[in-house]
């Protein structure tokens, strides 16, 4: 449509469409294009009721519009929300095995059960081997459970 | 809820809705504008018409309540005059609230037709063209476009009644 292309109307177009306008037989392009016209500079005075009756709908489609965006981006917000808590999850409870026991002997980190098992079987070797008091306490104590407990304190869990 | 969809699943029971419509307002012209209102209704909430069972229940509830409305209507139907006078009355606060054209304008809208409210905020607010309304109501594009022109030359009519009666 030739009026469509220049996206500027002269008066005698405006005329013309304000005239189909209140036939009902503008298409919502023409419509917009009418809009913008009255909503310009030094609109014509004889336009002033069709500019109050089109600035009200004008107004109600921009209170339509901020009504849609915070629910959109509420929407957003949570589809995020929900998609970090997801990837979270399935990667505690999926890969297990970033869940290790760790020690570290003499500043070097060690991984392997037992190996950190070894170290300290011989850690508590070391202590023992000198006193009899010591010896004689220790008979008393079963080497198992010190180790564990041993591996308790020093192990952690790495995510 | 598509176009298509609401063509294929709601509108089959236009008939049954205007004869419903026919028995309760006993008007013809009446009846078939509750229809096509409670056509442009439903496709307001096409969105949450799949929770329902039974579209075709949902349907019946919806013209019923619309014929409900218009029967409610008839006996207060009120001119624009009357219904600015209850907004305002003495009150000077509201009185200025009458200077705003907009509020001016949507109170207009109020007092228009059930259905040719209907037709002005699709056409004029939701950008819908007159083709597509008619689709939704099951009616023709000439049927829409006469409530069109008819809901804006009264609304230009009505302001320009109450704008010259203020100068």
């Amino acid at each position: 449509m030739k009026i469509l292309k220049r996206n500027i109307i002269s008066l005698k177009e405006a005329e013309k469409l304000i005239e189909k306008y209140y036939e009902g037989e503008t298409t919502v392009a023409e419509e917009n294009l009418l809009r913008k016209y009255l909503s310009g500079k030094n609109v014509p005075a004889q336009f002033a009721t069709e500019k109050a009756i089109l600035d009200y709908f004008a107004s109600e489609k921009e209170k339509k519009s901020v009504r849609l965006v915070p629910n959109t981006v509420k929407w957003i917000a949570s589809v995020a929300a929900a998609a970090i808590v997801v990837i979270f999850l399935s990667i505690l409870f999926n890969n297990p095995s970033s869940a290790t026991s760790y020690a570290y002997v003499d500043g070097k980190k060690i991984t392997d059960k037992n190996e950190i098992r070894a170290l300290a079987q011989i850690a508590v070797g070391n202590l023992v081997s000198g006193t009899d008091e010591v010896e004689e306490g220790l008979e008393n104590i079963q080497l198992g459970q010190t180790i564990e407990s041993q591996l308790d304190v020093f192990a952690g869990v790495e995510f | 809820m598509s176009l298509e969809r609401f063509k294929k699943e709601i509108l089959p029971l236009r008939q049954q809705l205007f004869l419903l419509s026919l028995k309760m307002l006993g008007d013809k012209q009446d009846a078939e504008d509750a229809v096509q209102e409670a056509l442009l209704k439903m496709w307001r909430v096409r969105d949450t018409l799949k929770s329902y069972d039974t579209p075709g229940a949902f349907a019946t509830t919806v013209t019923k309540n619309t014929c409900l409305d218009k029967i409610r209507l008839r006996k207060q139907t009120k001119t624009i005059d009357e219904y600015i006078t209850l907004s305002d009355g003495d009150n000077p606060q509201l009185q200025l609230e009458r200077q705003d054209t907009n509020k001016l304008i949507r109170m207009i809208i109020q007092t228009l037709p059930s259905l040719q409210q209907q037709i002005i905020m699709m056409k004029d607010i939701d950008e819908y063209e007159t083709g597509e309304i008619a689709e939704i109501t099951g009616t023709t594009i000439e049927a829409v476009r006469t409530n069109l022109s008819r809901a804006r030359k009264k609304v230009r009519e009505e302001y320009l009644k109450i704008v010259r009666g203020y100068e």
